[in-house]
């Protein structure tokens, strides 16, 4: 290649570079590659003299200008559409974190106390059977109580059985307590790999399912060791009334 | 050049006979400049299509999927010791237009992807 070959070859370049500046970098790059390309096969086109090379590249360089920056423009107006669509799309979802991270917050459930924790290695976990009802005459806290749903759960995993590492007891709700509103409630949903609980789905719902839902969301699991949490399928059976 | 919607521009029905006539002599896939050569050849002319015309239609027939494009296995250019290539391939859809039509402008089915701006 004759040395003005080489130097229009390195504005033909130094052209690209310019009316690529600023684009998203896939689309800057698959371009240059392009140019390049072209520009090492009319370099090694036996077909093509000296002579005949720079004037080639020149005239191909002047005569497409226009259409470089016509590309360009649609280039940028099609970055500015997509943009357009996603900025909505993330503000909305952003909207939907924000929701979900503050409405547990701001529910009406107050902080129930911790349940005991402890590995458990059986797949099927019973509670502990309740607490003998105080004797006739003995004293009352002056402190609000509430009652509780018992709670048995099931995981199902192809993996190391995870473990309840934080059981939030749902509440029996005292409206329902007062209506006399009895029951169990089934709660499915799935242990992620962080060990937290989602896609949780009670039947029936009602005012009993919801309580143990809220609860059930709040449930942490690990395995033992350092083995990897898989996730797994919880089942959750929560009983409100009877032997509270 | 503003189109009518479904028709194609002179140039770009001339890039799809030009693939087409590559294809004739064996060349199923075939990098940009083989492609200006090809059309300098057809036209009768000594000068090759400018850089962004070319890069530029075949932008929009890919967008239209008349063309298909892939890079270049990088481990061949570099065997070679050259840039990589992107390849393109003349889809059936194209061909079979230009197997059928008359070698006038021709009215080809358009398949826009979406957020594709008109030429």
């Amino acid at each position: 290649m004759t040395r003005v070959a080489e130097f229009v070859a390195a504005c033909v370049r130094r052209w690209t570079r310019i009316y690529t500046w600023g684009l998203p970098p896939a689309v800057r790059e698959a371009r240059c590659q392009d140019i390049e390309s072209d520009l090492w096969e009319s370099a090694h086109d036996p077909d093509v003299t000296e002579a005949e090379l720079a004037t080639q590249m020149v005239m191909r360089l002047i005569s497409g200008i226009a259409d470089d920056v016509a590309w360009r423009v649609a280039q940028v107006s099609l970055a500015k559409s997509i943009t357009l669509r996603l900025v909505p799309a993330a503000v909305i979802l952003c909207m939907l974190l924000l929701f979900a991270a503050v409405a547990p917050l701001t529910t009406n459930v107050p902080d129930v106390p911790e349940p005991p924790t402890g590995a458990r290695q059986m797949q099927t976990v019973i509670p502990d059977p309740p607490p003998p009802p105080p004797p006739p005459g003995a004293v009352t806290a002056s402190a609000p109580t509430f009652q509780y749903g018992r709670t048995s759960y099931t995981v199902v995993t192809d993996g190391r059985l995870p473990v309840a590492i934080k059981e939030v007891q749902p509440i029996y709700p005292p409206i329902a307590v007062a209506a006399g509103l009895e029951g169990q409630v089934v709660v499915r949903a799935r242990i992620n790999e962080a060990g937290g609980v989602t896609d949780a789905q009670v039947a029936p719902d009602g005012i009993l399912g919801q309580s143990a839902i809220q609860a059930i969301r709040r449930w942490e699991f690990a395995v033992a060791g350092n083995a990897t949490l898989r996730p797994a399928l919880l089942t959750v059976r929560v009983h409100f009334g009877g032997s509270q | 050049m503003r189109r009518k919607r479904g028709t194609l521009v002179p140039l770009e029905t001339a890039i799809c006979a030009a693939a087409a006539a590559l294809r004739r002599r064996g060349l199923n896939e075939f990098h940009g400049y083989e492609l200006a050569k090809q059309l300098a050849h057809i036209s009768d002319r000594r000068l090759l299509t400018a850089y962004g015309t070319l890069y530029r239609a075949l932008g929009r027939l890919e967008a239209m999927g008349l063309l298909e494009s892939r890079r270049e296995d990088p481990a061949i250019a570099a065997m070679e010791n050259r840039p990589g290539r992107r390849l393109y391939t003349l889809t059936a859809l194209a061909q079979s237009v230009v197997d059928q039509s008359p070698p006038s402008r021709r009215r080809m089915p358009v398949r826009r992807r979406r957020g594709e701006a008109p030429a």
